[in-house]
């Protein structure tokens, strides 16, 4: 089923955010939301996420199996890069999986540490490689590639390219190259209002 | 460097130590002021006497239940108004009163209700309560809203996100809770005993020195106090970090 967004408006206090904002992102498709800080880009994959209540309009037709990489990392500072990930999948992904795909992003030699002593980079791996294992029918992706290399950046597009076959994704970015890696529609947003 | 303070504290102590003997020295009368010295000597006959163990047993038997009866009430209680507002309002007057009533209010008036055996828990599980169950309830308000949020959208389950997310974060509010609690216990529980004057419990042996006049063997029981509370204290508060993850 199609996502469809129809005269979405959303205030903060007096701030609106977004106005009459429509949009249809189809079914098993990739969408790159991209425009300026304060357009509303995040506040709208906040309230298809389901987080954020809007105040008028209508949304319809997301999957309720959902999985996200959040603007911040939103990792539990206190346990391993492996814990942080079965706290999302359970007994779902095994010990040796969670393993072999941290390794995947670059991230085996780290295992064994809590996530407080990751740099920014490295916390921004594990925020992927947790979006990904968690699994579900549509990926919301808020700025994936920040704080990483180009070589991390490109190890991650195609990791995340893989593990999103067949579903839909919708992406926030304000950068084209980071568009262009993870392919699929751009829609451009305006200036905030 | 971490033997520096505890050397600090020691000489503290120490230096205590010396004028509590010089002040005993120059006032010169026991039954005002008894030396440190004196109450040493005294604690070791009492600890050789055949009852001694089992008082301090039976005394740290009811007001540790007591605690442990309110940590247990307090954080349950504090998770459902965590989650349900309308529980903290509930027990709002509830806590706004225990915490504000003078302890010795509550315990002439329970001793209408309860054995004096049953006294001494019941107090130690009042006035722990009310610090078990606001100390929680603020830190389960304060939980991390963000984490909260990624653990919704992952439809993460209850039991895993009270041990990744609260309990991680609970941790210093229940080191805390457990500290100020613990003393509080004793303090509590032991003036519910002299009043209560359970058979065989330390605070009967305290309502025994005052009646005496006996100011050595008061203030060795009150050592006494002091000794088993302070040691159950550290005890505690470490078994509850290492059970807590406290390595992290």
């Amino acid at each position: 089923m199609d996502i469809r967004i129809r005269s979405l408006y959303k205030y903060y206090g007096d701030k609106r955010v977004l106005e009459d904002f429509s949009a249809t992102f189809r079914e098993k498709s990739s969408v790159c939301l991209m425009g300026p800080s304060g357009c509303g880009k995040t506040t709208l994959l906040g309230i298809l996420m389901g987080l954020v209540k809007y105040d008028a309009g209508l949304v319809e037709g997301v999957p309720p199996r959902k999985s996200a990489v959040f603007q911040e990392d939103r990792l539990c500072e206190d346990f391993t890069a492996a814990e942080n990930i079965r706290l999302v999948t359970g007994k779902r992904a095994p010990e040796a999986v969670i393993a072999e795909q941290l390794s995947l992003l670059g991230l085996g030699a780290s295992l064994s540490i809590p996530v407080r002593e990751y740099s920014g980079g490295m916390k921004r791996r594990v925020a992927i490689a947790r979006a990904m294992l968690a699994g579900g029918d549509i990926y919301f992706l808020d700025e994936p590639f920040k704080g990483l290399d180009a070589e991390n950046r490109r190890k991650a597009a195609e990791y995340i390219r893989e593990h999103t076959v067949g579903k839909t994704l919708v992406a926030v970015t304000h950068d084209e190259a980071e568009a262009a890696l993870l392919g699929g529609e751009i829609i451009k947003m305006g200036g905030s209002v | 460097m971490l033997r520096r303070p505890r050397l600090g504290k020691a000489l503290a102590a120490a230096l205590a130590l010396l004028a509590w003997q010089a002040a005993a020295m120059a006032l010169g009368q026991e039954l005002l002021l008894v030396a440190p010295s004196k109450v040493a000597l005294r604690l070791l006959v009492l600890a050789g006497e055949a009852g001694f163990w089992k008082t301090v047993l039976s005394s740290f038997a009811r007001i540790i239940s007591g605690f442990l009866l309110a940590l247990a009430a307090g954080s349950l209680l504090a998770a459902a108004a965590g989650r349900l507002k309308a529980v903290e309002t509930l027990l709002w007057p509830w806590v706004i009163t225990i915490k504000s009533v003078p302890v010795a209010s509550f315990i002439i008036l329970c001793l209408i209700w309860l054995s004096s055996r049953q006294l001494p828990v019941f107090i130690a599980f009042l006035m722990v309560f009310p610090v078990v169950y606001s100390n929680l309830l603020e830190g389960i308000k304060s939980a991390d809203p963000k984490l909260l949020e990624m653990a919704k959208l992952f439809r993460v389950p209850l039991l895993r996100r009270v041990k990744y997310i609260y309990l991680p974060h609970l941790r210093p509010f229940i080191l805390s809770a457990c500290g100020v609690g613990l003393g509080l216990a004793w303090k509590a529980g032991v003036t519910a005993e002299i009043i209560g004057i359970p058979a065989g419990s330390i605070g009967e042996r305290l309502y025994e020195a005052k009646v005496y006049l006996d100011t050595a063997d008061l203030f060795a029981w009150t050592v006494v106090i002091v000794l088993v509370s302070v040691a159950f204290e550290k005890a505690f508060v470490r078994l509850l970090t290492l059970l807590m993850g406290g390595r992290r």
